[in-house]
């Protein structure tokens, strides 16, 4: 009777995580770097535009995701970069990620991008 | 002493595709001016301003609307014997930012006389932040600093640790994403002379260079 009780109070508290976590996943995204600047918008697939559009997700979630594929598309191999608005633009993208991971409780994910984010591993 | 050499003058991004780390374009200001083509008429103004000096061979990476990789931009500076190799870009961030700054690249990394790029860069930076601040007391001097550039790579200039006579930097002129600026350099009254007075400024680092 007690370990039935103690395993109908565990399934509770999961399903109750659980539930929290997708809120959390579904909670407004509002940037706290990545301000559009002032025109219209531009078109995706070019820096600014994919910038724009991670910028405008609608969720924590949909912003990791537009986050992290902007750095795939855009981020340079070995760091080198082409000039620096690419800069301004990859080093906030990331500092947005490592911000929305956290958020979400990804704190594995988190730690590994802040990891990367590390002054001593760069020039 | 008059100026004597050759400068590169590179007109950052161009056409519509992004090729060899050059993206067709990066900063767009709030009018819709795009920065690829800001970058071909200030090399075109700097180019004009230099025709003054009858020693100085001024050769530019793009005179039309295209894109070249980073290192074919630099190869130009290899392939010429230049002594100077000028970026040209604007930048843009979040619509507040200001300021000019230019770049070399780190000297643990691909490059052999960082020393006298940052002079070079000096002389440049000076003289556009200045040529700003006297039409804009609103810009900021944000100096010299290094960075990993890909168009800034000595190898792909031709600079080699023995004998390495380009000397390198990319200059960012100003945020053409502040309206500011954007009335400053485009759509303003005195935006054409202010062009004059900031190409006029990017000659005389030059000449100074090269004398």
């Amino acid at each position: 009777m007690r370990s039935s009780a103690a395993a109908g109070y565990l399934v509770f508290v999961l399903l109750l995580t659980s539930a929290c976590t997708a809120r959390k996943a579904s909670t407004p995204y509002v940037p706290a770097l990545a301000n559009a600047s002032p025109g219209s918008p531009t078109a995706r697939g070019t820096l600014l535009g994919d910038y724009q559009w991670a910028a405008a997700a609608p969720s924590l979630q949909e912003a990791a995701s537009r986050w992290k594929r902007f750095l795939a598309v855009h981020a340079p191999p070995q760091g080198e970069y082409e000039d620096n608005f690419q800069k301004l633009h990859v080093e906030t993208a990331r500092l947005e990620l490592l911000r929305v991971y956290y958020l979400l409780g990804k704190k594995s994910e988190g730690d590994a991008l802040l990891k990367h984010l590390d002054p001593s591993r760069q020039h | 002493m008059s100026a004597t050499g050759t400068v590169v003058l590179d007109p950052g991004h161009g056409g519509s595709v992004n090729l060899g780390g050059s993206d067709a374009n990066h900063a767009v200001s709030p009018s819709g001016v795009l920065e690829k083509n800001m970058t071909l008429e200030f090399a075109q103004l700097v180019q004009t301003a230099l025709s003054s000096e009858a020693d100085v061979q001024v050769i530019l990476t793009r005179t039309g609307d295209v894109n070249l990789s980073l290192a074919a931009r630099a190869n130009v500076a290899r392939d010429s014997g230049a002594d100077l190799f000028l970026s040209i870009h604007f930048n843009g961030f979040n619509g507040s930012a200001r300021g000019v700054e230019a770049f070399v690249r780190p000297a643990n990394d691909d490059n052999f006389n960082v020393d006298e790029d940052k002079e070079f860069a000096a002389l440049v930076q000076k003289g556009v932040f200045d040529a700003i601040q006297a039409r804009d007391p609103g810009t900021k001097d944000r100096g010299v600093k290094e960075m990993k550039l890909g168009v800034l790579r000595d190898s792909s200039l031709g600079n080699t640790a023995a004998n390495h006579p380009c000397r390198a930097c990319l200059l960012e002129i100003e945020f053409i994403d502040v309206p500011a600026v954007d009335a400053l350099l485009n759509t303003g009254p005195d935006a054409p002379a202010v062009r004059a007075e900031i190409a006029s400024a990017i000659k005389d680092a030059i000449v100074a260079a090269l004398t």
